[in-house]
């Protein structure tokens, strides 16, 4: 290459610190052979990953890193780490960076926030504050002692309404904005790729395929209990999401005359109510294990757990746990403990969805749409001679 | 006090040592655990970089030592234990029973006769020879020797029989050997890694798939193909050969350091290939190429071969074709691409592991890795010699010999450092 054309390379070292702080301490280890790309079983052949990322972070170039869509088309394997001949842990590298990425993509610079847990009292202050005060004014006089226990004696379901559409809607759009502002990245910036992508729908709609067969996340080896504990968990979120759904417009059907159906709390034999049961369980059975793994598994094997990731994991745990115990306490007629429990579920979900945009949940998203952009631009597995 | 010397290995660096010891005067006694000396070297093809086999530098090596009186060579022999201090040590020799003794005028009559077949360890059991053998063609002592794990002994005595000169001892008996020594020299040498212990690269399971001191074997003329490098799973001549560079080596979870002599290996095994087969098409798969000082001409003139690819990317992983070749997976770094491709035979170069690691000798102070600390040699009156302190070369391993033999005469003649 002519010298006047060589590409100018800026270091950048503050950023390479900040990947080292945020979980990739390994990153100085790497020298760069190749082990980890060569054992990748999910990257594309075509200038793969994780060996480019590794030295581009060392030499803390942002600008390549931040919005690679390869940083996201990594699902943390670890086969990378497992057979890493320096202990430098490309899959902890990856994750570091995409949890920089994390508070890079969201808007409103409120992405600081959820980087420490320092921030934390505060974050969980605002639904407490805000769930207490709507059950003090929205509840019905003496809740506590109405037979049989109604949850929506407590909070009734307008009431969470009010408090959850807002708050929401204001998470849907913080999303929607990191969606556009990562996808912009990812054009820009993702290696291997010639040419304007192709049509993103039915790319797109090959993701959505692939995510529900857990196709990429299945060749993983070295962390591969984890795949069926993802799906389980995958699998169940995605029932107590439609649960959710269905009740609220059963409530509305109710409310609006449109006719009558079950209003809360349902038969434990009704359908809508066996979706949801059937979902908690899988998806309480489907964090369990992911959550105990991280706690005692290799570090090797199941990775480094970072704040990003004790933050999501214990918020989806407790979440999904608050749950089930709350339902249980209902059950057997315990009213202080079913309507405390009831409580902490409500800031948890508040905890967990409005801020899914800053947190790890927006992996979710991010992924989403990297493997989208991948499909679209045929980042292939042939390689380009 | 005392002044002679006792040398541990009888390969290239222990009889380097003896030999340099035994010239400037002093009482030698060089053990050597196998039944011949030569060591590692003897069952080389070729040295590099100049290409000479090393059997016409061990020759030379055996006469010094078979006409200085002062040596005592002793094979099929372990030193038991040690005692003493730098400059008046006792050591205790056991010598395991040859069951030939000095009659023999090795004519291979016993051979013709022997009913049994034990796994060739001097081809690394690519081959067979009889339970009684000559170790190799070039054996010193040149006597034969019986493996009694495999001999069935006197209710046989088929080679008894045969043998014209009454050289076999079928009852001879374990001997032990005490000796007085101002030194002992460590010359303890190195074995391949176990290259089995590499995940996914297939050492063991894929045929062919082998290592770089199998590759010396199959290479010469005395080895198991008489020198024809041919494919592991059905003898046909190979088209193209892979080298996968540091198969075990610069690996934490294996040997963590660099061996030093796998590249220079691999580039002069890429030239046997290329020399059998014209037509043949070589890759060599490494992290970094090291061909330090005066080796780097070896590898630019290598480099010069348009079949020989230079390709930079750790190996990943081995897997059978349906063919049974064995394809190898890595990134080709340079290339900018990940490859998948098949090879007739895979070598791995795998690196040095000291025997010391393994087989630790009395109160030898080893680092982290196997090798002696070199601080303390003169103090300790323990001193490393060849691969024993570090992995290097054939060159490197006589010259520090030398000086181990220099190293050993101070012991005991004043204490410093």
């Amino acid at each position: 290459m002519d010298q006047t054309q060589a590409p100018i390379i800026e270091p950048d070292v503050s950023f390479a610190r900040r990947i080292i702080e945020n979980g990739g301490d390994t990153l100085k280890k790497c020298f760069q052979c190749g082990n980890c790309s060569a054992v990748c079983n999910v990257t594309p052949d075509n200038a793969p990953f994780p060996r480019k990322e590794m030295i581009w972070a060392q030499w803390g170039l942002k600008d390549r890193l931040i919005g690679n869509a390869d940083v996201w088309l990594c699902h943390q394997c670890n086969d990378c780490s497992a057979h890493c001949p320096r202990g430098a842990n490309p899959g902890d590298v990856m994750a570091a960076i995409r949890n920089i990425s994390f508070a890079h993509f969201a808007p409103f610079g409120l992405g600081a926030l959820f980087t420490s847990k320092k921030y934390l009292p505060l974050l969980l202050l605002l639904p407490v504050v805000l769930i207490g005060v709507a059950v003090s004014f929205g509840s019905k006089q003496g809740f506590m002692s109405i037979k049989p226990i109604v949850f929506s004696n407590m909070m009734p379901v307008h009431v969470i309404d009010l408090v959850f559409l807002p708050t929401v809607g204001l998470a849907a759009l913080a999303a929607l904005i990191g969606v556009s502002n990562i996808m912009k990245s990812f054009k820009a910036r993702t290696p291997g790729v010639s040419g304007q992508p192709g049509p993103m729908i039915p790319a797109a709609i090959k993701t959505v395929l692939g995510i529900l067969k857990h196709e990429k996340m299945a060749q993983c080896e070295a962390n591969a209990p984890r795949t069926i504990a993802h799906q389980m968990l995958f699998y169940g979120f995605f029932a107590l999401l439609a649960t959710t759904t269905l009740v609220a417009i059963m409530y509305w059907i109710n409310k609006l005359g449109i006719g009558s159906v079950s209003a809360t709390p349902l038969a434990l034999a009704h359908p809508v109510k066996l979706l949801g049961n059937a979902g908690a369980l899988l998806a309480f059975i489907g964090v369990s294990i992911i959550y105990k793994r991280r706690l005692t598994g290799d570090p090797k094997n199941v990775g480094k757990t970072g704040y990003y990731d004790s933050f999501f994991g214990t918020v989806l745990f407790w979440t999904i746990t608050t749950g089930i115990l709350a339902e249980i306490f209902r059950l057997i007629d315990i009213s202080p403990a079913a309507f405390g429990v009831y409580y902490i579920h409500l800031v948890l979900v508040f905890t967990l969805l409005v801020y899914a945009p800053y947190s790890k949940f927006a992996h979710m998203l991010y992924r989403f749409m990297a493997l989208t952009y991948s499909n679209a631009a045929r980042r292939s597995k042939e390689r380009v001679e | 006090m005392q002044s002679s010397v006792l040398v541990v290995g009888g390969g290239i660096s222990g009889m380097t040592a003896a030999i340099e010891a035994a010239e400037c005067g002093r009482q030698v006694y060089l053990v050597e655990k196998e039944a011949y000396l030569g060591g590692r070297v003897s069952k080389m093809n070729k040295y590099f970089p100049k290409l000479c086999p090393p059997l016409c530098g061990l020759e030379i090596n055996f006469r010094r030592l078979r006409v200085n009186p002062l040596v005592t060579v002793m094979t099929g022999s372990k030193v038991e234990k040690v005692t003493g201090a730098s400059g008046d040590f006792t050591a205790v020799i056991k010598t395991a029973p040859r069951y030939v003794n000095e009659k023999c005028v090795a004519c291979d009559d016993c051979v013709k006769v022997c009913p049994v077949n034990r796994p060739d360890d001097f081809n690394y059991n690519m081959s067979e020879t009889k339970a009684v053998y000559l170790p190799h063609a070039m054996a010193m002592p040149a006597k034969y020797v019986i493996d009694m794990s495999v001999c069935k002994g006197e209710a046989c005595s088929e080679c008894v029989k045969a043998c014209k000169y009454g050289a076999i001892e079928l009852n001879m008996e374990e001997k032990t050997t005490t000796v007085k020594v101002a030194a002992v020299v460590y010359a303890t040498g190195w074995k391949p890694y176990d290259a089995g212990k590499i995940e996914n690269l297939g050492y063991g399971q894929i045929k062919n798939v082998i290592n770089n001191v199998e590759m010396e074997r199959l290479s010469a003329v005395n080895g198991p193909t008489g020198g024809k490098i041919v494919r592991q799973d059905n003898a046909e001549p190979v088209k193209k050969v892979a080298f996968v560079q540091c198969a075990g080596s610069r690996d934490e979870n294996h040997l963590p350091y660099c061996s030093s002599i796998c590249c220079l290996a691999s580039i002069k095994q890429a030239n046997y290939v290329r020399d059998q087969y014209p037509e043949s098409e070589v890759s060599i798969f490494y992290i970094d190429l090291r061909a330090p000082g005066k080796y780097e001409a070896f590898y630019k003139k290598m480099e010069k071969d348009k079949n020989v690819k230079f390709i930079k990317g750790k190996v990943a992983r081995i897997e059978q074709d349906e063919s049974g070749r064995a394809t190898v997976t890595v990134e080709d770094i340079l290339g900018g691409g990940k490859l998948k491709e098949s090879f007739d035979l895979v070598v791995l170069a795998t690196g040095m592991e000291p025997t010391m690691k393994t087989d630790k000798a009395v109160d030898v102070v080893l680092n982290d890795d196997g090798f002696m600390e070199l601080d303390r040699q003169t103090v300790d009156g323990f001193i490393p010699a060849g691969v024993a302190s570090g992995p290097v070369d054939v060159t490197t391993s006589i010259q520090n010999s030398t000086g181990a033999a220099l190293r050993a005469f101070q012991c005991g003649v004043g204490k410093r450092g």
